[in-house]
Parts: C-alpha cells; structure tokens; sequence
C-alpha cells in the first residue's frame, strides 16, 4: 500500500500527481488508466479542499492506493463537513450548451471513471473508496 | 501549462500544452476572457490532461462566444482528452476538427 497526506491547497495537486505516477508504475496502470485516476482523484481533493474545510484553515487530506493485478482502490479520507458524494444526482450530460450550467460534472466524472464509490463517515471522517478494476492488454 | 495566442483579423488560435487542471484553469479563463474576435480555436495537440475545472471555463467560453459569434472550436485533439469530452458530453456541444 503507498499513501500520501497533503494539505488542503490546491498545489498540492501536482505532489498528489506523482504519486499517483509511482502507483501506476506498482501496479502497471496504463495511460489511460493513470489518466482515469489522476482525474477522479482531482475532482474528489478539489471538492474537500473547496467545501469540507474551511479555506482559512490548515487541514489535511489522508490518500492511499492499494490493489493487486485485478483491481486498485484509491481511498481519500478528510476530517471536514460530512458529505456523501454517492447521494449527488447526476448532472446531464444530454443538454445543449446553453441550458448546461457552468459546472456539476465532477461527482459525475467521478462515477464515469471508476467501477466503484463507498462512502462512509466514521469518526468524524469522511472516508471514500474509489475502486477500479484494471484492464490489462 | 504554457498558453499562446495567434490573433488575426477573424480568428484568435489559443495553443494550450501541458496539464488543464485545478490550478491551471484560471490562466486560460483570463486568456479567452481578453479575446474579443467572434471565432475562437482552441490547439489541443500538446494538450495531456483536462478536467472538470477546464471543462468549466470551455464551457463558459462557449456559451459567451456562441452568443456573439461562432462558439469555440477545439482542434487537435488527442485520445486522452477525446475521452473526457466524450464521457462528459463536450464532443456534442463544441466543434471538435
């Protein structure tokens, strides 16, 4: 399993990105697949770092991977407001340009790029398993 | 993220290289902001990564280029950045060459 604690600033995001590089090396991801984890794991740190913490604060975000030839699991946990991404209705991808509101496609890229998202809160934490299940070729 | 832009008379070509991410996302949104030509081209040849963040500020662009103009074209698009506009429904709003 690797892990990685960031603080709750965007410019994180780039350490956040390295790591996400030496698991796909681990588990012999894809591009693709680097691509698809890299994206969930932005939307879902974005998403604490603008509405679990407060932005005046210094918090920490928990992240680790682990997995094996079949699957990675991704788990990102937060101590901030309480909030279960599984329960947001998807946005609609249908609409035309003009009746698309600016924004909403996060939560719904998320569940377009991994098999599966657990939510649960315990202990005061929000703790969410992203799980894809690998491809190889 | 490097962005340049090529201005003509009736086209303005942004090229974007690099990752348009989070952090990155303002700096384009401040680049098509300044544009005032009615036809927008946006090069994604040297474009690796895009996300909701991106998405958003081509999405606002478009809207406020299709009022006045021709909307935003994107051009050069490569598979990885090809997948997130498909998965999102982006390939069906914006012209993609």
């Amino acid at each position: 399993m690797r892990s990685i604690t960031i603080d709750n600033d965007t410019r994180e995001l780039t350490r956040l990105m390295s790591f996400t590089e030496e698991v796909a090396k681990e588990y012999r991801l894809s591009h693709e697949e680097v691509m698809q984890l890299q994206l969930a794991l932005e939307e879902v740190v974005v998403n604490i770092i603008s509405y679990a913490y407060s932005p005046d604060a210094h918090e920490l975000i928990y992240i680790s991977a682990e997995g094996d030839k079949e699957h990675i699991t991704l788990c990102i946990r937060d101590y901030g407001i309480a909030f279960d991404p599984t329960e947001i209705k998807d946005a609609d991808v249908n609409l035309a340009a003009e009746e698309r509101a600016i924004g909403g496609l996060g939560i719904y890229l998320i569940r377009q790029l991994v098999d599966t998202i657990e939510y649960r809160r315990s202990e005061g934490y929000n703790i969410l398993r992203l799980t894809k299940i690998l491809k190889h070729k | 993220m490097n962005i340049t832009t090529h201005k003509t008379d009736s086209v303005s070509i942004v090229t974007l290289e690099g990752r348009l991410d989070t952090n990155t996302a303002p700096k384009l949104e401040s680049t098509l902001n300044d544009i005032a030509a009615s036809k927008v081209v946006i090069d994604c040849s040297a474009l690796e990564y895009v996300s909701s963040a991106g998405l958003r500020v081509i999405l606002a662009a478009h809207k406020r280029l299709a009022t006045s103009g021709e909307g935003l074209t994107l051009r050069g698009v490569g598979d990885t950045v090809r997948s997130v506009l498909d998965m999102t429904g982006f390939s069906r709003i914006l012209t993609i060459e």
